[in-house]
């Protein structure tokens, strides 16, 4: 999958100075199976960069191009097709279904992509120490272990790119390295890669590009 | 799974109130139009259909012959040239002599009796009865007559008790014969009359027409004179424009024709009062549940979001909200027909009771297609509605 940024300005920021940013305003090319880190201080646009490669957003001037085709043309139902089978995306409000419990919320998603079995659900929440919680709903977990549960189902779908914002802000180090240790499996599996947006941190990954905001 | 995603509205009363005022609405529509229906066929299916009788009103300068009751040529063309009418005859009737009908069968419990009488022909097509006997050639003696049902109810109820004779069916009638003693210009002559039929629609005494023009050319005067009543066919009796016509020409029907007329325009008014009354109903409560479907969207536009984000096709979203509805429709058209067979079953039976008119026993397949067609309608609209907004949320910002 290619992604590229043909100077993009989010509506925004098109009063602020943008030349030191690496993505906005400039021409950008995403692609490979090595991570990409989205870094800088809040309030520079980071969620809007994953927004607007997920379709979410389009207040911007300027292109953006996936896989050579411009965004603004896609239809919903290229959209949702694209979100199905391409892209994965963990937002930072996690999106989950508050009344459902775990298990709900991640059927809701396999269900539709049909991607993975019960147990391999079961090995994921497992892993991630969630498998008690099952039956739970989801309102009734900690943070942290409402980001556990979200980055589990952002994975149970097949994709070229996996956009990630700030997944890991409730979690402790054991609980993030776990996490990282299940995205690089599932991008490797799938030879994807992935985009994360964080406030700076590198969590010890030696990615393939960090893009300053 | 998908459909536990949507919070539900919480406001159970609107859903409940729109769900009945649709029962409500929909039940006066359906039992509008089915009553309707069923009286526009009783009435089709009983006699006297789309024939009238007219004649004009007399008055008391008719009787001191300043006014004529006949119809002039002139009014007769006139009303031959009216929408209404299909096909029009005068009454054809005996002109300058007399006939004196004689009845004495010896041994018979009848009394004798003799009366002066007239005779009237009008075409075959407007006889309500068929005869196979229903006809006279030159040198033939025997005439068949047809009489009206008034007559023989006039003579068993009236005439046989008060005088002590005995009452008559119509084949003992039929089987009797009496004299017809005609007198005019050229003498006397004696011919047999026998009553082949009774009818409903023709308030005379009828022969075949073949038989008054022999009489008219040999006793009496072959000059065409004019009519006093006139009979016409009409594809709808019940239309105003016929008892407009009449009230402002002056002419007059028989009352008992004009009943089923007058029974039709009061449904004509209940049907319209009804449709009025549930289409005003149907349209309030479907208002109410475009607003129940919007509070749904509303509240639930995260799980929207979130499913949208999942990448679940705003079509099946739309089509999962949309079942939700379907379901509450289909519980509202099952409870509406239960209640129109029910009212069908009680109102037939009054109906049939109070009013001689025979319903048909089924429901209408109009009112079929017109509950499924409101049905489904209310599905559209709603449908319509809820993708509408459904695509507004999955829009990019």
């Amino acid at each position: 999958m290619k992604i590229r940024f043909f100077n993009v300005i989010p509506n925004p920021l098109s009063d602020e100075d943008l030349t030191t940013s690496e993505a906005w305003d400039a021409n950008l090319v995403l692609e490979g199976n090595s991570p990409y880190f989205l870094s800088s201080n809040s309030g520079k646009g980071k969620s809007t960069f994953l927004n607007y490669i997920f379709g979410l957003r389009n207040d911007y001037q300027g292109k953006i191009e996936i896989n050579d085709k411009e965004t603004r043309s896609f239809t919903l139902d290229d959209w949702a097709k694209l979100r199905k089978d391409n892209i994965a995306y963990l937002p930072q409000d996690l999106q989950l279904i508050p009344h459902l419990t775990v298990w709900e919320n991640l059927c809701l998603k396999n269900q539709l992509t049909n991607h993975c079995s019960e147990k391999e659900i079961k090995d994921f929440l497992e892993k991630y120490n969630l498998l008690d919680k099952l039956n739970k709903p989801v309102q009734q977990l900690s943070i942290g272990q409402q980001q556990r549960v979200a980055l589990i189902r952002t994975i149970l779908q097949p994709f070229e790119l996996l956009l990630l914002d700030e997944p890991f802000s409730h979690l402790d180090e054991e609980n993030i390295a776990i996490g990282f240790e299940i995205i690089d499996k599932v991008c490797q599996q799938q030879n994807a890669f992935y985009i994360i947006a964080t406030l700076g941190y590198n969590y010890g990954v030696t990615a393939n590009k960090t893009l300053l905001l | 799974m998908i459909r536990k995603a949507f919070k539900p509205a919480g406001n159970k009363i609107t859903l409940i109130l729109s769900t009945l005022g649709t029962i409500v609405g929909l039940c006066l529509l359906l039992i509008a139009v089915q009553v309707y229906n069923d009286i526009n066929i009783a009435i089709k299916n009983s006699n006297n259909d789309q024939f009238l009788v007219i004649k004009k009103q007399i008055t008391t300068l008719n009787t001191i012959g300043v006014a004529s009751s006949s119809f002039s040529t002139s009014e007769i063309e006139t009303l031959k040239e009216q929408s209404f009418v299909s096909e029009l005859a005068p009454f054809k009737s005996g002109n300058d002599f007399e006939v004196m009908v004689i009845m004495n069968i010896e041994g018979s419990q009848f009394p004798p009796f003799s009366t002066l009488a007239f005779f009237e022909s009008i075409p075959n097509q407007f006889i309500d009865v068929k005869t196979k006997d229903w006809k006279w050639e030159e040198g033939q003696e025997e005439v068949p007559i047809i009489l009206p049902n008034t007559f023989l109810d006039a003579y068993n109820y009236g005439i046989a008790p008060s005088m002590g004779a005995p009452q008559a069916s119509k084949s003992l009638i039929g089987s009797l014969k009496f004299k017809l003693r005609i007198k005019g210009k050229q003498g006397k002559t004696i011919f047999y009359g026998r009553v082949v039929n009774f009818s409903d629609r023709v308030n005379s005494i009828l022969v075949p027409e073949s038989f008054l023009n022999y009489l008219n050319k040999t006793y009496g005067n072959e000059k065409q004179t004019e009519s006093s009543r006139i009979i016409f066919s009409t594809p709808n009796k019940s239309d105003p424009a016929i008892a407009s016509y009449l009230k402002q020409n002056g002419y007059e029907t028989n009352k008992d024709q004009l009943k089923e007329n007058i029974i039709q325009q009061v449904t004509s008014s209940l049907f319209y009062f009804l449709l009025s009354i549930g289409l005003i109903i149907v349209f309030l409560a479907a208002l109410l549940f475009l607003l129940y479907s919007q509070i749904i969207i509303n509240k639930s536009e995260k799980e929207i979001k979130t499913l949208l984000l999942l990448g679940y096709k705003w079509k099946f979203i739309t089509k999962n909200i949309i079942y939700l509805f379907a379901k509450i429709y289909g519980v509202v058209t099952l409870i509406s027909f239960i209640i129109l067979i029910i009212f069908k079953w009680v109102f037939d039976d009054w109906l049939v009771n109070k009013v001689d008119l025979i319903l048909p026993s089924s429901i209408a397949l109009i009112t079929f297609v017109i509950g499924l067609a409101f049905i489904l309608l209310f599905l559209l609209i709603n449908y319509l509605s809820i993708s509408k907004a459904i695509k507004k949320i999955a829009q990019p910002r």
